[in-house]
């Protein structure tokens, strides 16, 4: 009987126990969160293509294709029959309404006869920049449109001097471009 | 993407947070300049002189450079445009055979069948940029047809 008590009595007082720390407990949850936003990605949609050119019979003539991609008028070569010409244009895709920088870098590939110069680029309607042949640049003030999308493209001057020599599908320069987001 | 996110990503690879390199945010792609070169067209001094100062209808003898040297062919203009001046060309037959090789040897291209209106091809007279502009085109049931063209000068 005593045993039976004494274990009674430990019982309750731990009921006790257990009784007031209950109400002095509590838990809350907090969670790991995070926003992905789709990769930029950049793709070519067009050449730099100044068309089909006649070789002059002496000096050099110079054909330069805007922005636009038409001919400008202060060019002097002579085109030949119905051309296609387009300013170099890319493609951007990314996360709409972010900020990216374009870095596009212009060189001649050593062509005889042939030279790149006057080398412009502009995203969207950004203020056009000027490029250096042979050196990168970062274009400024460039951003996705809120649906993830937008236009770098890159304008310039040919120089076809006598010295070229005929063919088809001639490569005077090469348009490089890497976009990073800001 | 912020600099101290671009090149501290060892650091988040670290402590597990980030292991992936920069350059999920970034992507390149390329380029060409591209251009197609002709061989130009020449005509004699004299015969410049008379398409550039004085366009009388007569027989001009265009020579064309090629990989042996020089061809040549003969164009006979039969007017003059009375809107730009210009000599214009109205062929058939041996002429209008001409105005083909000529503007194949343009490098015009696309010439297979008969020729499109407004068709315009380009070469040099002389140094100087000449145009060719097809005006009206005409074929016959027996192959045969004529054309009308006109020569202008940038």
């Amino acid at each position: 009987m005593k045993v039976f008590k004494l274990l009674a009595t430990v019982a309750t007082a731990a009921a006790a126990f257990s009784s007031q720390n209950a109400w002095a407990a509590d838990n809350a949850t907090a969670d790991a969160t995070v926003t992905l936003v789709s990769a930029i990605n950049v793709s070519k949609t067009s050449d730099l293509a100044f068309g089909t050119i006649a070789v002059p019979s002496s000096g050099s003539k110079t054909k330069t294709i805007n922005l636009a991609g038409n001919r400008d008028s202060g060019s002097s070569a002579v085109d030949i029959g119905t051309q296609t010409i387009s300013a170099g244009a890319f493609a951007v895709t990314g996360y709409g309404g972010v900020a990216y920088t374009p870095t596009v870098t212009v060189t001649n590939l050593g062509v005889t006869g042939l030279e790149l110069s006057a080398i412009t680029a502009q995203c969207d309607s950004v203020t056009a920049e000027s490029l250096t042949i042979g050196q990168a640049k970062g274009l400024s003030s460039c951003a996705l449109a809120a649906g993830g999308t937008s236009t770098v493209k890159v304008a310039g001057t040919l120089t076809i001097s006598y010295t070229a020599s005929p063919g088809t599908d001639l490569k005077p320069g090469e348009i490089d471009i890497t976009v990073a987001y800001n | 993407m912020r600099e101290w996110m671009k090149w501290g990503w060892p650091l988040w690879c670290m402590v597990g947070l980030l292991c992936h390199s920069p350059s999920f945010a970034q992507s390149q792609s390329s380029a060409d300049a591209t251009v197609r070169l002709v061989y130009a067209a020449e005509v004699s001094a004299q015969q410049a002189n008379q398409l550039l100062f004085n366009p009388i209808p007569g027989v001009f003898t265009i020579s064309i450079p090629d990989p042996t040297g020089y061809s040549t062919i003969d164009l006979a203009a039969t007017g003059v445009d009375p809107a730009t001046g210009a000599l214009t060309f109205a062929a058939s037959g041996d002429n209008a055979w001409s105005l083909r090789r000529l503007m194949k040897r343009l490098g015009s291209g696309s010439l297979k069948g008969s020729f499109s209106t407004g068709l315009t091809v380009s070469g040099f007279i002389n140094g100087r940029g000449v145009q060719i502009v097809i005006r009206e085109t005409h074929e016959d049931s027996d192959g045969g047809g004529s054309l009308r063209a006109t020569i202008t000068f940038d």
